[in-house]
């Protein structure tokens, strides 16, 4: 099957079927690392013009960027910071001599493929972390950072609890905005979701459809408040729940544990 | 079989940072050689027979008439049936809920069977066509046609159940629709028409029936390739502004899009015979820098899964400003052609509510882009609704008498359009 210079594989010769790219002429080569064809293709979606990635300024296909791999949700990563390689400037100029970015970390897709090594940082969790990572938002944001917590797990079930802690969880990032951010589990039959959603894969089973509320504070400070979660909600190392329907304020690092294995950690970028 | 090509005319040329792509793509349908006789045909004539239909007596006789010579026109073989629409739908032939097939005997006794149609009862539309679908129903392979004459308003059913009405039939078969007298509503039939992919035309006068409805069957007899459909593929990112036929009058597609996998949606144009139509296509793109050249769409005809042909709609960054501000003179032409459709259509309905100014200017600018265009038949019936001053610049008159005949023909037929360079 022919690629395009972008590295969609097409099932038209003449122009890319994907983005329309001219298969040949004005471009002199294909990329090195074509994109693999077994991988699902993206959902496209024609309707809506998607915006420029700030970066590469490939439209945006989902939450990365396909081209350099850029969180436009957290504002961060990009093939800049990571390669070191002057940022394209226009769709597609550049491409023909960069490698094919890994591909995306995106949760949805994460399950089907081969659990990776679990302590083998991606780039984006990199450099989310990473606190010399360009951040595209000029002011204070916040971020909710969900992992699978061993230590926690360890400290609330008991041995003969059925719940096995997951040997695969992604991190997963949220950046907050809004006035509240809801945590909790979508739910099938009201179609609600909640914006930190922790349906999974994996499931934690003592998670509450509604479990917890994040309120934003006019300093751009955040509060939790548990609404009435069935199983409660603990914050760093306290060994009883936060009282019901009271708020706490939240600081930089916080861990607010949920259901049987689930930490959020709260961090405040600049 | 027929053969179909599309030919697309456009300035690929755009300025650095430009989005959007305009294009006319052309499509012509040739026969290789005579008309196939293997594709069945399937056609109902639904005549009103309400009661004003007898106000005056020349009208149904009109349509008696008209009927017969439609009749006259189907081939041997065709599946066909005669129904009168009132309140509800009636079979005038076959006597039983079914199509008859056309030979010597069937046509003698359907026209014996057409005399005695007789003007009694209200008008519902809606009901009509859900008679035609269920006479059309089982023939999936058939190319299915409905000639459809009224002489008044729907009166005897809501919009509602016009409205359902017609999306139950969508796509099932095409409808042309006649207005004959001046006591129907231009809007209601034209939403009728669209829906049903085909044409409405008003007949002020009823000894025009019988000529228009022959004309109508032999065109229908002429359709070789029955749900012909436009596929579009535009690359990720883009946006589809609109898809409108332009020729051989304006009918916007773009609402009627039917997605058909990721970046690909159908457009149905209903059945084709030897003919040529015009289409106009905007698509937004992600702009590219200067040398950059990418499809902005595909445009495929497709019939039975099959594509018949396509055409290419590039675009093209230039630095040029020589090539980038170069005007298409077709897409120049088919934006004109729409406007002037709209312009005539806001300017009778400002004339209806008595806002003389808007209807002044409006029509004004339809003087003006029908001679721009040299569409002349349009500018002859601007012509009986306004006194022209100056064609070239539009200035006008309104013309305190006008008989509703013109202003319903103007109407009707603001949507008919030209091609370039039929300067008159």
């Amino acid at each position: 099957m022919p690629v395009c210079p972008a590295g969609h594989s097409s099932a038209t010769a003449d122009y890319c079927d994907t983005c329309g790219a001219l298969m040949s002429g004005s471009y002199a080569a294909a990329p090195s690392a074509p994109a693999d064809p077994a991988l699902p293709p993206q959902p496209a979606e024609p309707a809506a013009p998607a915006e420029p990635c700030p970066v590469c300024a490939v439209p945006r296909a989902g939450r990365f960027c396909e081209e350099c791999g850029h969180d436009f949700d957290l504002g961060t990563g990009g093939a800049a910071p990571l390669t070191g390689l002057p940022a394209a400037t226009s769709f597609g100029a550049s491409a023909p001599e960069r490698p094919q970015p890994p591909e995306s970390p995106d949760p949805a897709s994460m399950p089907a493929n081969p659990p990776s090594d679990a302590q083998t940082p991606d780039p984006q969790t990199a450099d989310a972390e990473d606190p010399a990572a360009e951040t595209f938002a000029a002011e204070t944001a916040w971020v909710a950072t969900v992992t699978a917590d061993r230590d926690y797990y360890e400290a609330v079930t008991s041995v003969d609890d059925l719940i096995i802690f997951p040997p695969y969880c992604p991190e997963r990032h949220y950046p907050l905005d809004g006035t509240e951010v809801r945590i909790g589990r979508r739910s099938a039959t009201t179609g609600e979701r909640p914006e930190v959603d922790l349906s999974g894969p994996p499931h934690d089973p003592g998670i509450s459809h509604l479990h917890a509320v994040l309120i934003a504070e006019p300093d751009g400070t955040w509060q939790l408040v548990d609404p009435g979660s069935t199983n409660g909600t603990m914050l760093n190392d306290e060994a009883d729940p936060i009282p019901v329907n009271v708020a706490v304020p939240l600081k930089d690092g916080d861990r607010i544990h949920v259901g049987a294995w689930t930490t959020i950690t709260v961090r405040r970028q600049q | 079989m027929s053969e179909f090509t599309v030919d697309v005319y456009q300035n690929e040329y755009l300025t650095d940072g430009a989005r959007e792509v305009n294009a006319i793509a052309t499509v012509v349908s040739t026969h290789g050689g005579a008309v196939p006789a293997t594709a069945r045909r399937a056609e109902v004539i639904v005549v009103d027979t309400s009661g004003s239909m007898g106000y005056p007596e020349s009208k149904i006789s009109a349509a008696r008439k008209a009927v017969a010579a439609a009749i006259d026109s189907l081939y041997d073989g065709v599946e066909f049936a005669v129904v009168a629409g009132s309140h509800t739908a009636e079979m005038v032939y076959p006597p039983y809920s079914d199509l008859a097939t056309a030979s010597e005997h069937t046509r003698r006794a359907a026209k014996q069977a057409v005399k005695g149609l007789k003007p009694d009862g209200g008008t519902a539309i809606g009901s009509w066509l859900r008679k035609a679908k269920h006479l059309f129903a089982g023939r999936d392979d058939a190319i299915k046609h409905v000639i459809l004459l009224t002489d008044g308003n729907n009166q005897h059913e809501t919009e509602m159940q016009l409205d359902a009405a017609l999306t139950a039939c969508k796509g099932t078969f095409t409808c042309d629709c006649r207005g004959v007298g001046t006591d129907w509503k231009v809007a209601e039939l034209r939403k009728v028409a669209a829906a049903m992919l085909g044409s409405v035309d008003i007949i002020p006068n009823p000894a025009q029936l019988e000529a228009d409805f022959r004309a109508m069957a032999e065109s229908s007899m002429g359709k070789s390739v029955g749900a012909v459909t436009l596929r579009l593929w535009t690359p990720q990112g883009a946006a589809v502004r609109f898809v409108k036929q332009v020729m051989p009058d304006v009918a916007d597609l773009t609402g009627r899009r039917t997605d058909v996998g990721p970046q690909r949606g159908d457009y149905p144009l209903g059945a084709w015979g030897e003919e040529s139509r015009d289409y106009h296509v905007c698509v937004d793109v992600q702009p590219g820098t200067v040398g950059d050249e990418m499809l902005a769409a595909r445009v495929s005809l497709v019939a039975a899964d099959q594509v018949l042909a396509q055409g290419l709609i590039r675009a093209v960054w230039t630095d040029d400003e020589a090539l980038s501000t170069r005007i298409n003179p077709q897409v120049a032409h088919y934006t004109g052609q729409a406007e002037l459709a709209q312009a005539i259509q806001e300017g009778l309905e400002a004339r209806r509510i008595g806002d003389e100014d808007t209807a002044t200017a409006r029509l004004g600018r339809a003087v003006q882009l029908a001679a721009q265009s040299g569409n002349t038949a349009v500018a002859e019936l601007l012509g009986k609704v306004v006194d022209i001053d100056d064609p070239a610049t539009g200035t006008v008159r309104l013309k305190s008498r006008v008989s509703d005949a013109d202003e319903m023909a103007l109407d009707t037929r603001s949507s008919k359009t030209v091609r370039v360079g039929k300067k008159g």
